[in-house]
């Protein structure tokens, strides 16, 4: 059986969701940032098709994803 | 090599960047508030239930996908099934909508408001100001789906579908990250 790009990273989104959601009050920052990371990535990749664009773009975005999560990351840890 | 593009109009692009400009800000507010009231957050927070949040993250990515769905159909001139797949994204969004007026009505019932205290704050301005934009991205999605309905998209025409698309996808990446940010981390 074949899918398509888009509906195997839908399936892999559901997966890293269902994941981040049994770490819930565990305490596991590094594994939740990690997921929360691919699952943006993969959206901007992917459904936003940042991919296909031209590369400040998607610079753009990964700067901010990096700005965000880095700093969540940041603030949780230290 | 095919050419590099963006998808949909580069007006919405601008919108969308200052957008999560916008809710970075209150993302690493959040994070540092959290970091100087570590018991007011953490106890507060033991207040909402994760499976809300992660049935609406799973409510609003599958809607990502319909609309995905929705733009490789009219790309083959497919209309109906473009049609079928925004109103597959809308049914997701109302999904959406209903079960956070739960999970709101719920919180207010049990006396959590915005004055309450900080954590309550940012999970009301916060999860209130995603709410709005699910609403004008339904909006959006029944104008698409209008425009769709009366010929108005085809193989060679469909940015407008792209556009909606872009801004629907932009309230899905904001909420992947809010809902591990308040229910989860």
């Amino acid at each position: 059986m074949y899918f398509d790009t888009s509906t195997r990273i839908w399936v892999i989104l559901l997966v890293l969701t269902l994941f981040s959601w049994q770490l819930a009050g565990q305490s596991l920052l590094w594994w939740i940032v990690l997921f929360t990371w691919l699952k943006a990535e993969l959206i901007i990749d992917y459904f936003m098709r940042l991919k296909e664009a031209p590369l400040l773009w998607r610079v753009l975005l990964w700067a901010w994803l990096v700005v965000v999560l880095g700093g969540i990351a940041l603030a949780y840890r230290f | 090599m095919q050419k590099k593009h963006l998808s949909g109009d580069l007006a919405i692009w601008f919108f969308i960047y200052a957008e999560l400009v916008v809710f970075g800000i209150f993302f690493l507010s959040y994070a540092i508030s959290r970091r100087f009231n570590l018991d007011l957050f953490t106890s507060s927070q033991a207040a909402l239930d994760p499976s809300f949040g992660a049935f609406n993250t799973v409510l609003l990515i599958t809607g990502s996908y319909f609309v995905v769905q929705a733009v490789q159909s009219i790309a083959k001139n497919q209309r109906q099934k473009t049609s079928f797949f925004l109103l597959a994204t809308l049914a997701m969004g109302m999904g959406f909508v209903v079960v956070k007026s739960i999970e709101f009505w719920g919180k207010y019932q049990e006396g959590f408001r915005l004055s309450s205290n900080t954590f309550f704050m940012f999970y009301w301005s916060m999860t209130f100001f995603h709410y709005m934009h699910v609403l004008l991205g339904m909006v959006i999605i029944v104008a698409i789906w209008l425009k769709n309905r009366r010929g108005g998209y085809s193989a060679d025409n469909y940015t407008g579908i792209e556009t909606g698309a872009a801004y629907w996808h932009m309230v899905d990446l904001v909420w992947v990250i809010l809902f591990p940010l308040l229910y989860v981390l």
